[in-house]
């Protein structure tokens, strides 16, 4: 910016002035420095808190009494539906044809008794209807996104299915040749093939070590009866959980719960699963493939969702490596070393082998280094547990951040979901944040000498070593 | 108690007139030292979105300094004369907040997602690294070998992404779109503190930005606070970008096939460069290859199963760098070439016997599901500052819906015929090391 010329009587004065503006600018700027209190700025916050509950009903449905959990939200003429059937995921298929319940999950949507898939597809894209399936080691789910005004048809279309879905050869093939296709394309990723190789080092023989997607000779094996078989004598009201959110009143989603899922049967004769023993060997195993930086996973043992333990741990876990930037493991071995760019631990929640995980990526000049200050933070915080500090920040992060979860209707209605499978009640969104802000730091420290155990953890190295 | 009754009515009205047009109902104005704001209210959840973006990106590197946009993205949270040690993400967790960056060609974005109560401290911390940042020099080297080991996780691990960087490099030539975003690692050894900080004073400046919050807030309230964090700062000359100035290449149709010991199945993919801002090319990539109702899918998936995919997409809103690209994975890899040969005759046919009904049925299948878009408050916020910093007005995308309903079969055709006959492109081709056991 150009300034008009003065003389030099103005602009002594200027100057002088500028001077103390400068010294008193300084100053403010110096206390600023010194001050900086992230409480006052939001103290001092023109946007204030708003309360806001979270409301879960529990709908039933007049006529054959199916359960669900609703959150309603108005926010926008949408809605979603997410429910599982429990116990009947891949880790259920017959050894002779792994992969059954994911090959279901994807041929169940393609098309209807009375529309070929073409047809039916157009008209759910023309109607923005979308209704997937998926199945993972223990359980098969579903989930339905619909807008308020083609409610009806969506969930018309959901109930066919389920209870009468079309199954054509062609399309039956395809999907198989698709499967195919993926089973050999997953080899291709580090996380993979690490993935593998320690299920199949923990669980063994077990169901659980499998690949839900199956091998291409289980597969080929698989035959249309198997697909009917799975759908009407596995999809059943017994293992039935359901969770709905959106623009949709408890009245009326209890009639479309009759409609869709009615008149399925009640029970299914179970199959049952060994438990999975697992024994956690401390070792390292190397898988010799040719990606120039390496994948590592970990594994060690854990508590189930519903232990008296598991939010102390889940507490624990924050601070050791599940809190991104806030996690000890993310300051020492990325920031303050530079050795990784991705370093994460979390608690697996399979309720048979709950277990504690966690990966890093490296080249081979690092790994060795990477490897021991992981173990060593893993050892440090077995041995010492946390600090009070400590655990104020992750119960402020854990009770602040607890509203994000609340920020789209498909997150909302599979959380409903899976409060239901972890059996933590309908008010446990209410007394969550309380339950958080109880636990001590005793509680902390005693549940990680119990749980951690820094030397019985499997490590798996894939790359090019 | 009746006129606050009858104004709420009138509110009402109001807003429901305005959003059936639009898409996301924002609000947009300028301070005065020229930063953009925009505000998209969501009242779903106490929360809220903030995303603050530059109009800086790897299109604005120097050749020996590739990756400089990216790091310095990474630096960002590296600490300012008042904030110290990298605290940015530290603090913005202890107030229950999720906070991230990205880096892309023509901007590099900051975001964080708090509890409506919180935002202004993300705010607060935004406003001051964009004036004040410090890097110790620790720090600066030791994110280095982030970033390094970063382009390892993304690129070099990844064959279909070392394919994509070659194929990058011959189509797009001279222009500052032929390098990686995430740089070259001797270039990033290369860069010393000093061309961060010159790269970030240019370019990090207030008028040089674009701010927008999504979120439980109403638009009065998105004023008084983009004023109180930001209004204080002056406005700075901004320079002309590199993409204003450089060349289009020669044409170039080429192809590229590698084989790699990682590689299980054969897939290709082919990358054309194309007239950006395009609905009309929207309409055809959705028709093309878009989903499993479109031509290509139905042919080469379901009725001759020969490709497991065939997916095609249109990149379409960027300053200087749209792209459109087709590819497929075989279900044999024997078969790779017949479904070469089958897409160009396909593409060609379909654009000459195109019909109206087609075109009127793609427009419907597009605007359907706009309500969706209103959903997340965070993906609210991404997308639209995304899209205004690519080079889109909010009046733009407001009234994307009545825009895509315009378009006409010739739009369509013309637009086809343009990229069949003219357009560069380059195919690559991904295979499986031969004499490999499978």
């Amino acid at each position: 910016m150009r300034r008009r010329k003065s003389n030099s009587y103005v602009l002594k004065n200027i100057l002088t002035i500028s001077l103390i503006l400068g010294i008193a600018f300084g100053i403010y700027n110096f206390k600023n420095m010194l001050s900086f209190n992230p409480q006052e700025i939001v103290d001092g916050a023109i946007l204030k808190k708003k309360n806001f509950k979270a409301e879960i009903k529990e709908v039933t449905s007049p006529k054959y009494k199916i359960k669900s959990w609703l959150m309603e939200d108005k926010t926008n003429p949408i809605i979603s539906i997410n429910f599982m059937f429990d116990n009947i995921g891949s880790a259920y298929d017959n050894n002779t044809k792994v992969g059954l319940a994911n090959l279901v999950a994807a041929v169940i949507t393609e098309g209807t008794k009375n529309k070929t898939s073409d047809e039916l597809d157009l008209e759910m894209e023309r109607k923005a209807i979308s209704i997937s399936f998926d199945a993972d080691k223990t359980s098969f789910s579903g989930s339905l996104l619909t807008t308020k005004k083609n409610k009806k048809r969506a969930f018309e279309i959901l109930g066919k299915f389920i209870k009468d879905p079309r199954l054509d050869i062609d399309d039956i093939e395809r999907v198989k040749l698709q499967f195919i296709a993926g089973i050999k394309k997953q080899e291709e990723s580090p996380y993979f093939l690490a993935n593998q190789k320690l299920n199949k080092e923990l669980f063994g023989e077990h169901p659980y070590s499998r690949v839900g997607i199956g091998k291409i000779e289980s597969i080929k094996n698989i035959s249309k009866a198997d697909i009917a078989n799975f759908v009407s004598k596995k999809l059943v009201k017994e293992n039935l959980i359901i969770g709905v959110s959106g623009d949709i009143t408890p009245e009326e989603i209890s009639s479309y719960l009759d409609r869709v899922f009615g008149e399925l049967k009640f029970k299914q004769r179970h199959k049952t699963l060994p438990k999975p023993k697992f024994e956690i060997e401390n070792k390292q195993i190397n898988m010799k493939k040719n990606f120039p930086q390496n994948v590592v996973m970990f594994a060690g043992k854990s508590v189930k969702r519903t232990h008296k333990d598991f939010y102390p741990l889940y507490i624990a876990n924050y601070i050791l490596g599940g809190g991104s930037f806030s996690s000890r493991l993310v300051n020492k071995v990325r920031e303050k070393n530079g050795l990784v760019y991705s370093i994460a631990t979390y608690l697996g929640i399979e309720k048979y082998a709950p277990m504690f995980n966690g990966y890093f990526a490296t080249t081979e000049d690092n790994f060795e280094n990477a490897k021991n200050i992981t173990l060593k933070e893993i050892k440090k915080i077995a041995k010492n547990g946390i600090t009070k500090k400590e655990l104020q920040n992750a119960k402020a992060f854990l009770i602040g951040s607890f509203n994000l979860r609340f920020s789209s209707i498909s997150d909302i209605s599979s959380m409903l979901v899976a409060m239901q499978y972890h059996e933590l009640g309908i008010d446990f969104l209410e007394k969550r944040n309380d339950m958080v802000k109880n636990i001590k730091l005793d509680e902390v420290n005693e549940a990680i000498k119990t749980h951690i155990k820094s030397d019985e953890l499997l490590f798996v190295k894939v790359g090019n070593n | 108690m009746k006129k606050l009754f009858l104004m709420v009515f009138l509110c009402t009205i109001f807003v429901t007139n305005i959003s059936e047009a639009k898409i996301f109902n924002a609000t947009e104005f300028y301070l005065k030292n020229g930063l953009q704001v925009v505000i998209i209210p969501n009242h779903k959840a106490p929360i809220a979105t903030s995303m603050l973006c530059y109009k800086v990106g790897a299109i604005d590197e120097e050749s020996g300094k590739y990756g400089l946009a990216h790091l310095l993205e990474h630096l960002m949270f590296k600490g300012t004369n008042k904030i110290k040690d990298a605290e940015f993400s530290k603090i913005i967790a202890k107030f229950g907040g999720v906070d991230n960056a990205m880096t892309s060609y023509d901007y590099t974005c900051y975001h964080q997602s708090m509890s409506r109560e919180n935002l202004e401290l993300a705010l607060y911390m935004e406003a001051d690294r964009m004036d004040n940042l410090n890097i110790p020099d620790d720090a600066f080297e030791k994110e280095k070998l982030v970033v390094i080991e970063e382009r390892f996780s993304r690129i070099k691990n990844n064959p279909q992404a070392i394919l994509e960087e070659k194929k990058q490099s011959l189509l797009w030539g001279n222009s500052p779109y032929a390098h990686p975003i995430s740089g070259r690692i001797e270039d990033i050894k290369n860069i010393t503190k000093k061309d961060i900080m010159d790269f970030y004073n240019r370019h990090y400046r207030i008028n040089n930005s674009v701010l927008v919050i999504a979120g439980d807030l109403e638009v009065e309230e998105g004023k008084k606070i983009a004023n109180k964090y930001f209004g204080f700062k002056e406005n700075n000359k901004v320079e002309k970008r590199r993409f204003e100035k450089s060349e289009k290449g020669n044409k170039v149709r080429a192809k590229i096939e590698m084989e790699h010991k990682l590689i299980q199945k054969n897939s290709w993919r082919r990358t054309y460069i194309a007239e950006k801002n395009s609905y009309a090319l929207d309409i055809f990539s959705n028709l093309l290859a878009g989903s499993s109702t479109s031509k290509l899918y139905k042919k080469l998936v379901k009725q001759d199963k020969l490709a497991s995919e065939v997916y095609s997409y249109y990149n379409g809103v960027s300053l200087d760098g749209a792209r459109f690209v087709i590819g497929f994975t075989p279900n044999n890899d024997e078969d790779t070439e017949a479904i070469i040969n089958i897409i160009d005759e396909e593409i060609t046919n379909i654009t000459n016997n195109l019909t109206r009904k087609e075109i009127e049925q793609e427009k419907e299948k597009m605007i359907s599901g706009l309500v969706f878009l209103r959903d997340n408050p965070e993906s609210e916020a991404q997308n639209v500052a995304r899209l205004i910093v690519s080079g889109m007005s909010l009046e733009q995308i407001e009234s994307w819906e009545e825009d895509i309903k315009k378009v006409n079969m010739g739009d369509v055709k013309k637009v086809a015929n343009e990229l069949i006959n003219n357009a560069s492109f380059v195919s690559g081709l991904l295979m499986p090391e031969k004499g490999k056991d499978k």
